[in-house]
């Protein structure tokens, strides 16, 4: 398989901080990685990096090949979108809006054509019929699925989720990680930070353990999630899921 | 307060007399006191009376104003006698000394020899007073009467080249160039013969007429012979005494009143109240000129938002930005100007900016001043607004491939125009109040033309009243109508609990 996303020895420091200590990683197109690990363990982190929201201190990251560097990260960002946990969807514009906003602006497509596709993706994420409402109109798991489908406005080949379903309310979890879902079964490339071990185990093809900066465990999801080799991963496993 | 009258003033034991202090060598401040020839004879009058004196120093504007309103009981300011201002309701009383105006040009001037010069000329007067009426009368056009507050703006203006020269009354023009102003010169005599009066307001004539007798007795006893010498340093001559004399029907037709007459008064119970009235015949009359006025406040104001608004955020976004030059050189700036009285950046621009090469007209500077002025205010109010925004909205943006100034344009400053849209409105309304200011300049805005009207009019409470409700006539529109959009502008909001959603909501 060919690594799509390769991150060598990642380091992250904020101050004197080290939040990363060194992350290894090769991520294969169409792959769908499970990132779990306590809060502060670097997940938000890693995937802020990648994305270039944060500067690594050291380290490299490259996407097909190429460097991730200041100079094409504009290129780069089309390539790989991004999910907030807070949705961050843009209050003044409507649903449709906030999706054809950057295909607009970045790619220069005419506005209806941009609104076109917007349609589609909010098909896509089966919420067709609320394009043209505002982001204080919808609920948290409606914001979220519109913010998927304005990160894929890009046509990217990598995903990367920050917690999306931490922010929601525990009824509005389920259609959010469908959407997901039905995403991997269509071949994207995922990165997804969660706590939500049921969506790693049935999603993912492969759980990371972070830990502390550091990938403490990574495997199967059958072999981290089911049957862990480090103290410190049953330790928070049994944590998360007895709660 | 109310009307002044001999009994009250008596009841008091105090005189209050009202001048403007900037006029040398009749009254100016000397080490926070004030000093000069009208100071000296104004006290003698009050030891006459047996009163304490109390000076009151106000602009010239305010002056004969403050008679009316009864918060003075007479002033001395070097006010020349004219039939306009007995019209007005004014007394004076025997001229007191001789005065007429002089004209003053840069040395050397050859254009200017006489009034028939000043023609074709700009020429620079302090505002309403008999100067500026000379030099109307001589046929000088309006927009070539640049007019001030103070006679030192106007030799000011002299020296900047502004215009080409100014005219007023020859003593303080004689006592202010022998202390400064060495590039500037006066030209030949005097072109226009005046005479200087005590000023009372039309109820007050018994006042007057002990004044008149106060200043009798000075000219013979030799206290005006001393005061004469002291502040204009030449003796007093007989021929001066005798012109005095000659000219003595020049004041209002009052008896001279014998002092003891004054000493016999009952003193009067505390009557406060006083009788005002409005004059609708002085607003019907003085309307267009206030309206005319309104509208280049109106134009002061638009033009300096039209330039402010974007300069200040430029400024705004250097602050935020990065790059340590350009926050620094906005942080400066703002600090500059939110560190200093507006009134002074007006007076850089117009009078200080020529001396280093930079000439620019009354109206240009006024705008630019303004302009400046609000560009720093109107920046702090984006930054603070471009702060508030979630920081999540601008890495939202990024993610999507978006440049800095994209997502700026597209996603930041949509959001900020809508929460700073209140604080603007603040600032549109206080930059047209300040636009007052730029009066100092000789731009005829609206308190200026009040001050003017107010001057001579007689009423000075009719004419603030009918300014005061021409400014609101002026900023209650626009604060109802930031209201209306801002209502329309409601960013749609949900409340965490609720299901119910918001597109407008009532104010």
């Amino acid at each position: 398989m060919k690594p799509v996303l390769t991150i060598r020895d990642l380091h992250k420091s904020f101050g004197k901080n080290e939040v990363l200590k060194g992350i290894n990683l090769s991520v294969g197109e169409g792959e769908v990685i499970a990132l779990i690990g306590a809060s502060g363990s670097g997940k938000s982190t890693l995937l802020r990096c990648v994305n270039r929201l944060e500067t690594p201190t050291s380290g490299s990251i490259e996407y097909q090949g190429q460097t991730i560097s200041d100079v094409n990260i504009n290129q780069m960002r089309r390539e790989i979108g991004m999910v907030f946990q807070r949705f961050n969807l843009f209050p003044h514009l409507t649903a449709a809006d906030n999706i054809a906003l950057a295909p607009r602006k970045v790619l220069g497509s005419e506005t209806a054509i941009a609104r076109a596709a917007a349609i589609d993706l909010l098909k896509q994420v089966k919420l067709a019929e609320k394009a043209d409402a505002f982001p204080g109109e919808l609920s948290g798991g409606q914001q979220q699925r519109v913010a998927i489908a304005r990160a894929l406005g890009l046509k990217p080949k990598v995903m990367l989720f920050d917690e999306p379903t931490s922010a929601l309310d525990p009824e509005l979890v389920g259609e959010v990680l469908e959407v997901m879902r039905d995403l991997a079964q269509l071949g994207m490339t995922m990165i997804v930070a969660t706590h939500e071990m049921g969506f790693a185990r049935e999603v993912a093809k492969r759980v990371i353990f972070l830990d502390s900066g550091r990938i403490l465990e990574e495997g199967s999801p059958d072999q981290v999630l089911g049957n862990p080799k480090e103290e410190r991963t049953r330790e928070f496993l049994s944590r998360v899921l007895n709660r | 307060m109310g009307q002044s009258s001999l009994p009250q003033i008596k009841s008091r034991g105090e005189l209050v007399i009202a001048t403007d202090p900037t006029y040398p060598p009749f009254e100016y401040m000397e080490k926070e006191k004030m000093v000069g020839f009208d100071v000296d004879i104004g006290n003698e009058i009050g030891k006459d009376l047996g009163l304490k004196v109390r000076w009151v120093g106000l602009e010239w504007a305010g002056v004969l104003g403050s008679l009316e309103s009864g918060k003075c009981d007479l002033a001395m300011a070097g006010v020349t006698i004219t039939e306009e201002r007995k019209k007005h309701g004014y007394i004076f009383s025997r001229p007191y000394m001789l005065s007429g105006q002089e004209i003053v040009r840069r040395k050397g001037d050859n254009r200017i020899n006489g009034p028939k010069d000043l023609i074709d000329k700009v020429v620079s007067v302090q505002q309403e007073t008999t100067g500026q009426y000379a030099v109307q009368k001589l046929g000088v056009p309006k927009d070539r009467l640049l007019r001030f507050d103070q006679v030192q703006d106007g030799l000011m203006n002299v020296r900047n080249g502004k215009s080409d020269a100014t005219v007023g009354d020859l003593p303080t023009i004689k006592a202010i160039l022998q202390k400064g102003y060495p590039e500037l010169e006066m030209v030949g005599e005097p072109f226009v013969k005046e005479s200087l009066g005590i000023v009372v307001w039309k109820n007050n004539a018994d006042l007057d007429g002990l004044i008149n007798r106060s200043l009798a007795l000075m000219m013979v006893d030799g206290r005006y012979a001393a005061a004469y010498k002291k502040w204009f340093k030449e003796p007093l001559t007989t021929s001066i005494v005798a012109e005095l004399e000659n000219r003595k029907g020049q004041g209002s037709p009052v008896k001279e009143i014998p002092l003891e007459n004054f000493a016999k008064i009952e003193r009067a119970p505390n009557m406060g109240g006083s009788a005002f009235t409005f004059r609708w015949d002085l607003v019907r009359e003085a309307l267009p000129q206030m309206l005319k006025g309104a509208l280049l406040t109106i134009e002061l104001t638009l033009l300096s938002l039209i330039f402010g608004i974007p300069s200040g955020l430029i400024f705004a976004l250097m602050r935020i930005s990065k790059a340590k030059p350009l926050k620094a050189i906005a942080t400066v700036y703002v600090e500059i100007i939110r560190g200093t009285p507006l009134l002074m950046q007006i007076y850089v621009i117009y009078f200080v900016l020529p001396a280093v090469g930079l000439e620019l007209s009354a109206m240009v500077s006024g705008i630019l001043a303004l302009s400046l002025n609000a560009a720093a205010y109107i920046s702090e109010i984006f930054r603070a607004g471009i702060e508030s925004i979630d920081s999540g909205q601008m890495e939202a943006a990024r993610s999507l491939g978006m440049t800095y100034g994209q997502a700026m344009q597209n996603v930041i400053l949509p959001q900020t125009v809508r929460r700073v849209l209140p604080p603007m409105t603040n600032e549109a309304v206080a930059l047209l109040k300040d636009s007052s200011l730029v009066s100092v300049v000789a731009l005829a805005e609206l308190m200026r033309v009040g001050k003017e009207i107010a001057t001579n009019g007689g009423s000075p409470t009719t004419v603030y009243v009918t300014v005061a409700a021409i400014y609101l006539a002026m900023t209650l529109p626009l604060t109802w109508l930031v209201r209306r959009l801002e209502d329309q502008w409601q960013p749609i909001s949900r409340p965490r609990d609720g299901a119910r959603t918001f597109k407008k909501v009532k104010a």
